[in-house]
């Protein structure tokens, strides 16, 4: 198993991206989705790191898969006491960032035995372009679907930090509003970074 | 929601794979052989409606229903997951059917999203099967259909960044586009 996670860490940026592509329309989703997703992961990585040595290679996978989702449904019901706009916005989809989790502290977990620090650096080497990516397309989509940039406070839905609008209403394509455009968009902006950082591998 | 309406939407219009692309992580992973294909279909249609159907029942009796445990919901479907796969990956051991673990923990994507949402409507026992049927059908041929274009994808001389996945995602993209103009229709 531990072959197939090799070289792939580019592939585990967003293999549970294209789940999360249905809520991520603007800034502020995207700032919701990053700052989940960091908790959850590294999280996850200071609790897998510490389960490692006494958890067989088999049980690594599932064991990962409960306390990602474990936490997940903690980061919910804290979105649901605190910040219920954002509760409300992401959904169902707060869980899936337990899969994030899972697939950006995979390549660590898996494989030769490595130590708390060593998993938890590879977590957040993982989280830099995971980040990049999730606020290029929020920012994209806010932009291209609505002709704004702006990010609301996630405490008062009536109230933003900061709200600029960029297109005219005419040059708005609502197609990128939808899931389908979200996911083309993710596509594109996948090429771009993988055309600019992921260097070709040599048959 | 009727039976009828409750097997279509899983099936097309409410498919967890095209609608929400829930699960599409297997299939970047890599390509696979049309028997391996046809395997892993029907292994996820399976696990995919004994979790569907297992979600209803749970829902009813612990989560909804007695003593509504409704902040454990994440956890205890996890378990039902775990508990499906480690039974197909026994049966499927005894078979002889070559078992990736890898891919199938990403099906466990799907299959929590699939529960959380079945749990979120109110179906009778009826069109709870039907939906469990639907959507595990739904999944199989979404993935049938995801992986053939990815296996004629990988040969196509596309530039440099696009190819492989970010190929195949803005395929599944334009392809969730044109399905979605069956919304309201069925």
């Amino acid at each position: 198993m531990s072959t197939e996670y090799k070289n792939t860490s580019f592939l585990f940026l967003f293999t549970a991206l294209a789940s999360i592509a249905f809520v991520l329309t603007d800034l502020t989703n995207a700032v919701a989705i990053i700052i989940l997703s960091v908790i959850v992961t590294l999280l996850t990585a200071l609790i897998m790191g510490l389960l490692k040595s006494v958890l067989q290679d088999k049980f690594i996978v599932p064991a990962t898969l409960v306390v990602s989702v474990g936490l997940a449904k903690m980061m919910q019901l804290l979105a649901q006491a605190f910040v219920p706009t954002v509760n409300e916005t992401l959904g169902l989809f707060v869980l899936m960032i337990a899969f994030v989790a899972l697939s950006l502290n995979a390549p660590a977990l898996m494989g030769e035995k490595k130590g708390l620090g060593q998993i938890l650096l590879a977590g957040v080497r993982h989280l830099v372009p995971f980040i990049c990516i999730v606020l290029v397309v929020g920012l994209l989509r806010g932009l291209l679907g609505a002709g704004t940039i702006e990010l609301l406070d996630f405490t008062n839905s009536s109230a933003t930090y900061f709200s600029a609008t960029v297109l005219p209403s005419s040059f708005i394509v609502a197609w990128f509003d939808t899931l389908s455009g979200g996911v083309v968009l993710l596509a594109c902006v996948l090429a771009g970074y993988k055309a600019c950082f992921v260097k070709e591998e040599t048959k | 929601m009727n039976e009828f309406a409750a097997l279509m939407t899983a099936l097309v219009v409410g498919n967890i794979g095209l609608t929400r692309f829930v699960g599409v992580s297997p299939l970047l992973t890599k390509t696979l052989s049309r028997k391996s294909v046809l395997t892993h279909s029907l292994v996820s249609c399976l696990v995919i409606f004994l979790a569907s159907v297992a979600a209803h029942f749970v829902d009813l009796a612990l989560i909804s229903g007695g003593p509504k445990l409704a902040y454990l919901d994440a956890l205890i479907y996890i378990a039902i997951v775990l508990i499906l796969f480690a039974l197909v990956s026994f049966v499927g051991k005894h078979l002889g059917v070559n078992q990736d673990s890898a891919m199938l923990v990403y099906f466990n994507a799907s299959i929590l999203f699939l529960m959380m949402n079945q749990a979120s409507l109110t179906l009778s026992v009826a069109a709870a099967l039907l939906y469990a049927l639907g959507s595990g059908l739904g999944f199989a041929c979404f993935y049938w259909i995801a992986e053939s274009m990815n296996a004629r994808l990988h040969v196509v001389d596309a530039p440099y960044g696009f190819k492989g996945e970010a190929l195949l995602l803005l395929s599944l993209g334009i392809f969730a586009y044109a399905i979605s103009g069956l919304i309201g229709i069925v």
